[in-house]
């Protein structure tokens, strides 16, 4: 009954202080906001900005050039766009807008007219032994895609024959003939659609912009858990300080209940704090909870519990306000620096993720990328995060017990 | 009947004795006063009388049964107004005093009464509803007097209740005081005002590292010190401070003035005294020294409290 007495009087002292309902509802939000906006975006695996940002100058200008334009504007995997001039396109080379350029020579017509249907079907010899050289063609790059300039020219290569062989096969009047027989056939099987250019998407689960909020909001959902140490160990110094704690220790209440009391109140702090997150995650920024939405719960729930045992633990452990500021600040970041809050956990090397499984963060991590992450969660490891959070959550409340009894 | 009985307690830390064999008993209805300088172990004994501290060892009988801090009804005897203000200050006074109630584990009409009763006993009933950072020293004592007697404890602790305070909050505190003992509750007062333990206290204990110096009724320990004679003078000449040596001691006074004094006497100037006296007034006047003034000033606690416990600063 004490208990209940001490977390009413808590969750009011707690509703009536503005700056921790900041800290602990708002500024989450704010850092989801902020790094799904900025950062947080390379985290998706389908993004723009993982795209290979091309840049085409086509000084033919040809019906020729145009669709070996389009058909390099199709291929997946890049981002490209005409630009004006060569050196409109090098000015954007340099300034990282572009991150390699290609230009079509003015003669590219010309070239491609000289080339016989021997040329075309053995690239390995003849006039198109020299690649791209040979249609005026040129694959500049900037410094960080070096790597990467042969496998572009091989696509843009690949890209250019495709739209110069019909060209080049007509010349033989047969052959011209049978292709747009074949053409026509083709079109009545599958319609005039099926001669367009479709872009390739890439085919993995996750993408679309919504994902990086899958892995940011349950990140900044943990790590502001365990932000609540920082209140809480506060709220104890303050009892400390303003000698009510010695008052309440006199009082005809068991220890322990004095204990839950002061615990509780940050836990249900903690319930709302999530949930406030999750759902804002989903009315703002449009994430989804997951296969299994009611499996989330168990987790905030075991998440919390360890997250308000450890300021238990933490309030029993300092004397000040400022070993509080030092204690539960290099607490809060360093664990969830450790565990993965920051960024994907699968970021982090084998063995961090293993060191990691020492703190309570990266359980209720693993939970949550079970849970919002995979088309097929795997049950078995959200139920083993929730059961060794909630273990984390019994230690740390065993360790504040025995420290509170000692000091008190 | 005795309220509360202590014997031979003890308590250390580390190598430091903060409490040594420390034994007293308080009455039903007494108003017992524990004084002492700093550091003279008055908190630490409180501390233990209320069970947040463990003694090494040493008994405490509460109401005759040994007092176990695990034990609610024994609590629920004890009231407590500890030196700090222990109140919430983003909580009006009502607001503290309920949530203490209920703590103490008041309930419905009950509580509400004793709400009602403390506001007027302290005089808050106009600022029940104003936060508790909003008040005046004078109110946060009252408040944090009020608080320890919500439950109507059998036995009060009171911890240096008036620190800071103005004379008028004082007053009222004081009138409390004695009302509670009117009423037949005990009261354990320390204070460092001594005027106020011999305002308030029937029985007094003077305690200084740890230990018990005096014990007894005001009258008991007064009635052992007698008058002190000053004589005034304008100056003095060394040959007659050698020649006072061992009769008169030479005081300069806060105001500058030159006094010599002769203390320690008894109630009446005795026969020493009245000799002292004469050979004070020879000696001036062999030196042709005039005297401004002669007074005489009766024993008090405080005077008595610096003889036991001496001039020397503590921290």
């Amino acid at each position: 009954m004490g208990a209940w007495e001490i977390t009413k009087k808590d969750l009011y002292l707690i509703l009536r202080d503005k700056g921790a309902l900041y800290t602990l509802l708002v500024l989450p939000l704010v850092f989801v906001t902020i790094l799904g906006a900025s950062t947080g975006r390379l985290m998706t695996t389908e993004d723009q900005t993982k795209l290979v940002k091309l840049g085409i100058v086509d000084e033919s200008e040809s019906e020729l050039s145009r669709q070996v334009v389009n058909e390099l504007i199709g291929v997946g995997g890049l981002k490209a766009e005409t630009a004006a001039n060569r050196d409109e396109a090098r000015r954007r080379l340099q300034d990282g807008r572009y991150n390699l350029v290609v230009t079509i020579g003015p003669n590219f017509d010309e070239q491609i007219d000289l080339l016989d249907l021997a040329d075309m079907l053995n690239t390995g010899k003849g006039k198109l032994a020299d690649g791209l050289k040979y249609m005026q063609m040129q694959v500049e790059c900037g410094s960080a895609f070096v790597n990467v300039a042969e496998l572009v020219e091989y696509v843009v290569f690949s890209a250019s024959l495709k739209s110069i062989l019909p060209e080049v096969a007509k010349k033989n009047k047969l052959i011209a003939m049978q292709i747009d027989r074949a053409i026509r056939r083709h079109e009545e099987q599958y319609g005039e659609d099926a001669s367009k250019v479709i872009p390739v998407q890439p085919g993995a689960v996750e993408s679309g912009p919504s994902y990086i909020y899958q892995i940011l909001v349950p990140a900044y959902t943990v790590m502001f858990a365990f932000f609540l140490i920082n209140i809480m160990a506060n709220s104890f110094i303050a009892e400390r300080n303003l000698g009510t704690l010695r008052r309440l220790q006199g009082a005809p209440i068991h220890p322990i209940e004095l204990l839950l009391g002061k615990t509780i109140p940050f836990f249900f702090v903690s319930l709302v704090q999530s949930a406030v997150l999750f759902l804002s995650g989903k009315l703002l920024f449009g994430m989804s909870w997951g296969v299994y939405p009611w499996l989330l719960l168990p987790v905030i729930v075991t998440t919390s519990i360890s997250a308000t045992a450890l300021g238990l633990l933490l309030a029993t452990l300092v004397r000040t306000e400022s070993q509080v500021a030092a204690y539960a600040n290099f607490l809060v970041i360093t664990l969830a620096g450790i565990s993965g809050c920051y960024m994907p956990r699968d970021w982090l090397p084998e063995l961090m993720q293993q060191i990691s499984l020492a703190t309570p963060h990266a359980w209720a991590l693993v939970a949550y990328q079970q849970l919002l992450t995979q088309d097929h969660p795997n049950l078995y490891v959200v139920a083993q995060s929730c059961g060794v959070l909630t273990v984390f959550g019994m230690i740390f409340f065993a360790f504040g017990w025995l420290r509170f009894q000692k000091i008190g | 009947m005795l309220a509360l009985e202590v014997s031979h307690l003890k308590k250390s830390y580390g190598n430091v004795i903060a409490v040594d064999d420390l034994s007293f008993d308080v009455r039903q209805g007494e108003v017992f006063g524990l004084v002492g300088p700093n550091g003279a172990g008055k908190t630490t004994t409180m501390l233990m009388i209320n069970g947040l501290l463990p003694p090494d060892s040493g008994k405490i009988l509460l109401a005759g049964q040994p007092f176990d801090p695990r034990n609610r009804q024994i609590r629920l005897k004890l009231g407590l107004a500890p030196q700090d203000l222990a109140l919430y200050p983003d909580l009006t006074a009502a607001q503290n005093l309920r949530f203490f109630a209920r703590l103490y584990g008041l309930r419905g009409r009950h509580l509400q009464q004793r709400i009602d009763d403390i506001l007027g006993l302290t005089g808050l009933q106009e600022n029940a509803d104003h936060r508790m950072s909003s008040f005046s020293g004078g109110m946060k004592r009252r408040l944090n007097f009020g608080v320890a007697l919500l439950h109507e404890p059998e036995f009060v602790v009171l911890d240096e209740p008036t620190v800071g305070i103005d004379p008028q909050s004082r007053s009222h505190l004081l009138d409390g005081v004695r009302e509670l003992s009117r009423k037949g509750v005990a009261v354990l007062y320390a204070s460092h005002y001594m005027e106020e333990i011999e305002a308030v206290c029937q029985r007094v204990a003077i305690v200084d590292h740890g230990r018990l110096l005096q014990l007894g009724t005001l009258e008991e320990l007064l009635g052992r010190r007698g008058m002190n004679v000053s004589i005034k003078v304008p100056h003095v000449t060394p040959e007659l401070t050698a020649k006072l040596r061992g009769i008169a001691q030479l005081r300069v006074e806060p105001d500058g003035s030159l006094s010599l004094s002769i203390e320690d006497g008894h109630s009446n100037l005795n026969t020493t005294q009245t000799t002292q006296l004469r050979q004070v007034l020879d000696l001036l006047d062999d030196a042709r020294i005039p005297l401004t003034a002669i007074e005489t000033q009766a024993a008090s606690l405080e005077k008595l409290f610096l003889q036991l416990t001496g001039r020397s600063l503590r921290d």
